[in-house]
């Protein structure tokens, strides 16, 4: 094929790649259907925003900045870190996690307005009688209002199911259940602070209209439990205390679950309580600090309460509760990663490093496009530069994970998406020096940008925090960071020599070598190269996991089946060396294989975790299988190519009898 | 010997069995192999595909074609060598190609060192297959608990022996006569085998093993596949479990006394605690079906169970014991967590399990389980990565390091 039209193919597939990140990047952060008008919605001034990112709070066993649990809780329920609404004025308004927090804590009434929830398949809403737009839609609280009830007592049948076999459930029985678990997720958000807004009103209050304050009824706690004991002994209780019981009950309960704000002041106590928690500890008497209990839960009211005198005030009596909340865990040691982290996701790193990556996307189809020209060199230190940039700006999100982590960077799967990214662009920049052969410039960045596009998914899939603390058996820096962060980099190591591999087929298909046979014994030599590291990185990671398992389970290998797929990383890579120092495969074969090798490191990487056995086991369900099934197509389809293409080489040598018997050993390079 | 002469068919077959070929088909077969058994078992359970694939006594596999498509399953792909002769062969291999023929030099040192290690580090998985014993011991923190408080054994988590004891007054008398699963594991259906005990007033004949079974009342439940009832109980077969230490094997016995009179028919079962009593020369006997128990050379107490969440979750944080080793009289105590077991007298515990004697309580944790094994070859996967990892950092470095000299003297074309 002609070069110049194998650099134009070259171009328009990479703007082709460029535009469907894109557009994937911006479908998953648009909202579906119609964008929702709240009238009387007014946003929150920056200030307060700025001041609530710092609270601390507990949540998945860590303590964490508000942002973040408030990013996540969103993420759960709505899909994505933001929303757009028509607000006040009929004003634009892109709601963030933070803003949407308050909105549920604070201004329940407007957050109950809010297309909070993402619905991916309507029939969920259609069997509770809900009136639905399209197949995929976002909907508010209110929204679903008329069907509640009915969802809810789907969900409670469906649950039962789901406890006696989860793999019984049908996929829209799964979803119901999904979508219960959400409601009821953000109907605890928004009925947190009902205590705190609204008080008591016991009926001897009632007709005098006066609300009583939890706070002052806690301050009455040693009464109440006494005149409990009293009755225990056979003395009446009266119905004034009867009546508050049962108030206080479902104040407490309301405020159970979710936020866990107060820390305990016994430095042994490691669970943080929530607003719920300190009312029924002071009413069982099994608390230690009932004056911080009555005092923590005063703070609440006053903020609760403060809304209605304007922003300012409201911020004066958060300050008051943050700076409250801040000095105790200061003293417990468990503010130290609190500014970091909200600072991490305030940044958004991986945003800027997937628009570095596509930029280097676009400036590499200019270079394949310009050649060795003027232009194409500028193009190719400009592609150089922002693959450069976008490494940096994985590192350090990278680094700073560790940080607040107290941890190697890699311990679940979303970090091996990130990890691997970085990676790959390093062993990517690595490879182009030791080469100069521009093509791997031209084919990391588009991968690299389909990693954090990638991640992203992931994140929004799993809802979840994944700077998450590790389980017992992996609660071990040295193994974490000698075994796992191996073993990652040999999978960064097989998939870039896959990458290599494609390079070379695509060379070969469009003719940009342009018959340079010295370009194409580099690109092998490369690949080769690769091979070896790959080995030498699954080898020892997989033997080191060997070891540590060792140690732990009391097993050295258990057929696990993450085990297996790095074992077979290791076996391939072998087979490939080994068949390339007998001669059994040459160029071709070398790089066909090393295709092949792609396929089984995504079998080990992903494909593992969706078979449901196991201890690497995530629970995922088989319909999220079908982008690694493209992949496998995409692979496979290299293979084809590259097969075609060289089976017409060998043909081509045959018939002017250049083909050496295989066998035939050819040293290693 | 000249150079044109074919060589001898014992050089043929040298060459064959050191050859690279050689090498580039095992490995490729254990890789599918592996492949196979991975996928294989989400079905099967782990110990079942193990047998299938790995166990010494397969020459040959049959895979089960269901791994490409549900639609297929039970049907056969084509059949492949059995995994434990194709590492055999593959040491085979490594020894006579990767070592006894390759050159040796200061070139090839790298690889010779890796080759050497795998060669160990295969022969410790073969070690470990055919020596290693594997059980747990369960211990509470307290005495007369569900558990014991003090223990010198662990009990097998696969394997079941019929145990014969004699027993006078309520108590043991004399040694614990054993019959292992070898003698009875693969009797189905009206098969028999009778087991020889000379030492004892009359022997045992054994049939129909069951890999699960449910002692099962018949006023409960009629038999529905014409199993054995006696005095109103059969053996209920119930689908193995893919966990296969959760199996609960059942087994039908006779007693054959020695005056040719054939006794009736009993069941033996491991989830039925209570033995069968025989009486024969005026002597008591009770026999039983139970997980193997084997004797560890020293006595473990636990002194302290610890288990704990991350705050505010049910995600496990830690579990640690503290325990007191017993030998001679002698005492040491000794920690043992997640990660950090305890290695003595050729025994390893690891910490596995932990629950609270309190059923249906989170409270704290009083019952701890240790996981014992026996592996003469336990630390020698980790000798031989240190070697291959030298070796294969030294060969490909100095790969790297001759590319990155021949790149500068010798600078590539650019595209």
């Amino acid at each position: 094929m002609n070069a110049t039209i194998g650099r134009w193919i070259v171009f328009t597939l990479g703007i082709l790649a460029v535009g469907w990140i894109l557009s994937t990047a911006i479908k998953d952060n648009r909202p579906e259907g119609d964008v929702r008008t709240v009238a009387n919605y007014k946003p929150w001034d920056q200030e307060t925003l700025d001041l609530a990112s710092l609270l601390p709070v507990q949540d998945g066993g860590r303590v964490k900045p508000l942002g973040t649990y408030a990013g996540f809780s969103m993420l759960g329920l709505h899909g994505a870190r933001s929303m757009e609404i028509i607000g006040e004025g009929g004003e634009t308004i892109r709601i963030k996690p933070l803003a949407w927090m308050l909105d549920c804590l604070f201004r329940p009434e407007l957050a109950k307005e809010l297309p909070t929830f993402r619905v991916d398949n309507s029939e969920v809403l259609a069997a509770a009688g809900i009136e639905v737009k399209g197949r995929r839609d976002r909907y508010s609280y209110n929204d679903l209002a008329g069907g509640l009830e009915k969802l809810k007592q789907l969900g409670a049948s469906y649950d039962q199911i789901n406890q006696q076999d989860p793999k019984l459930l049908q996929p829209l029985e799964k979803q119901t259940l999904e979508q219960v678990y959400a409601i009821r997720t953000f109907e605890f958000l928004v009925g947190y602070m009902d205590f705190a807004r609204n008080g008591l009103l016991p009926s001897s209050a009632s007709t005098e209209g006066k609300v009583l304050p939890v706070s002052e009824v806690m301050a009455a706690a040693p009464k109440i439990r006494q005149e409990f004991q009293n009755a225990h002994n056979g003395q009446p209780l009266s119905q004034e205390v009867q009546t508050i019981s049962v108030l206080i009950e479902q104040a407490a309960n309301s405020a159970k679950f979710g936020l866990n704000l107060f820390p305990p002041a016994n430095k042994d106590d490691e669970d943080w309580i929530s607003a719920g928690g300190r009312i029924f500890n002071i009413f069982t008497g099994t608390t230690r600090e009932p004056e911080q209990s009555i005092t923590d839960i005063k703070l609440l009211e006053d903020l609760a309460t403060s809304l209605k005198d304007g922003e300012p005030v409201f911020r004066e009596k958060f300050k008051a509760l943050e700076d409250s909340v801040v000095v105790r865990a200061k003293a417990r040691g468990e503010y130290r990663s609190i500014p970091l982290e909200a600072d991490y996701f305030k940044k958004n790193w991986f945003i800027y490093a997937l628009v570095w990556f596509l930029l280097a996307t676009v400036t590499s189809a200019v270079m394949f496009f310009t050649g060795r020209s003027r232009a194409g060199n500028v193009a190719y230190w400009t592609t150089f530069g922002f693959l450069a940039l976008g490494l940096v700006y994985m590192v350090i999100p990278i680094a700073k994970r560790s940080i607040i982590m107290m941890r190697p960077p890699v311990g679940n799967l979303y970090d091996t998406i990130i990890f691997i990214c970085a990676a790959m662009v390093a062993f990517g920049l690595a490879v182009e020096w030791m080469t100069k052969k521009r093509f791997v410039v031209g084919i990391t960045p588009i991968f690299a940008a389909f990693l954090i596009v990638l991640a992203r998914r992931f994140e929004v899939f799993e809802g979840k925090d994944h700077l998450d603390p590790l389980v017992a058996v992996l609660r071990s820096n040295y193994w974490l960071t000698i075994h796992v962060i191996t073993i990652t980099l040999g999978y960064a190591a097989g998939l870039i020599t896959m990458l290599l591999s494609m390079v070379y087929v695509l060379l070969r298909l469009v003719g940009l070598d342009r018959g340079d046979a010295s370009l194409r014994r580099s690109l092998t030599r490369a690949v080769y190269g690769c091979v070896c590291l790959t080995l030498v990185l699954s080898l020892i990671g997989t033997v080191l996991g060997g070891i540590w398992a060792n140690d732990s389970w009391g097993r050295f290998w258990g057929w696990d089946p993450k085990e297996n797929g790095a074992l077979m990383i290791v076996l391939w890579s072998l087979a490939i060396l080994h068949a390339r120092i007998g001669g059994f495969i040459k160029e071709w074969g070398l790089h066909l294989c090393a295709i092949f090798g792609g396929i089984v490191v995504a079998f080990s990487w992903w494909h593992v975790n969706f078979l449901g056995v196991g201890l690497h086991n995530y629970g995922f369900a088989a319909d999220k299988m079908s982008a690694l099934y493209k992949f496998y197509g995409m692979a496979l389809a290299f293979m084809a190519i590259g097969g075609v293409l060289a089976v017409k080489e060998l043909l081509k040598k045959k018939a002017r009898g250049e083909v050496l018997p295989a066998g035939n050993a050819e040293p290693a390079k | 010997m000249s150079p044109a002469d074919p060589p001898s068919i014992p050089v043929r077959i040298f060459n064959l069995l050191s050859g690279l070929g050689l090498a580039t088909t095992l490995l490729v077969i254990l890789m599918v192999e592996t492949w196979l058994a991975t996928m294989e078992q989400v079905d099967a359970g782990l110990h079942m595909t193990l047998q299938k694939y790995f166990h010494y006594s397969k020459f040959i596999v049959w895979p089960d074609a269901g791994v490409l498509s549900e639609d297929l399953a039970g049907k056969y792909l084509p059949p492949l060598p059995g995994g434990y002769w194709v590492c055999a062969l593959l040491v085979l291999n490594l020894t006579l190609g990767g070592i006894v023929r390759m050159r040796k030099g200061w070139k090839t040192a790298g690889v010779l060192m890796a080759h050497f290690g795998i060669i160990f580090m295969i022969v410790a998985g073969g070690v470990a297959q055919l020596k290693e014993e594997r059980g747990v011991m369960m211990l509470s923190e307290k005495e007369n608990d569900a558990f014991p408080h003090i223990a010198d054994y662990a009990e097998a988590f696969t394997e079941t022996v019929v145990e014969v004891t004699e027993v006078k007054d309520g108590k043991p008398l004399g040694p614990v006569h054993f019959v292992t699963d070898a003698y009875f594991k693969d009797l189905e259906g009206d098969e028999t085998r009778t087991v020889r005990l000379p030492a004892l007033p009359f022997d045992l004949q054994l049939q129909a093993y069951i890999q699960n079974a449910r002692p099962m009342s018949t006023a409960s439940m009629a038999p529905q596949r014409g199993e054995p009832v006696v005095d109103g109980w059969f053996l209920l077969s119930q689908d193995p479990n893919l966990e296969t230490e959760a199996d609960a094997p059942g087994l039908h016995a006779r007693v054959l006394p020695r005056n040719g009179e054939p006794g009736k028919v009993f069941l033996l079962a491991v989830a039925e605690r209570a033995p069968f009593t025989v009486i024969a020369d005026g002597r008591t006997f009770v026999v039983s079906l139970r997980k193997r128990v084997w004797p560890v050379p020293f006595q473990v107490r636990l002194d302290d169970a610890r288990s704990k969440n991350h705050p505010n979750t049910r995600r496990p944080k830690l579990f640690e014991s503290d325990i007191t080793r017993i030998e001679d009289g002698r005492e040491s105590s000794v920690f043992i967590e997640m990660n950090e077991p305890m290695r003595y007298g050729g025994l390893t515990f690891f910490q596995r399990t932990m629950m609270s004697s309190v059923q249906g309580q989170d409270g704290e944790s009083t019952i701890s389980g240790f996981e014992v094994v026996r592996n003469p070859s336990d630390k020698w996967p980790e000798y031989s990565i240190y070697v291959v990892g030298l070796g294969l950092c030294v060969h490909f470095v100095s790969k790297l390091w001759i590319f990155l000299v021949r790149r500068k003297s010798n600078p590539a074309t650019q595209a």
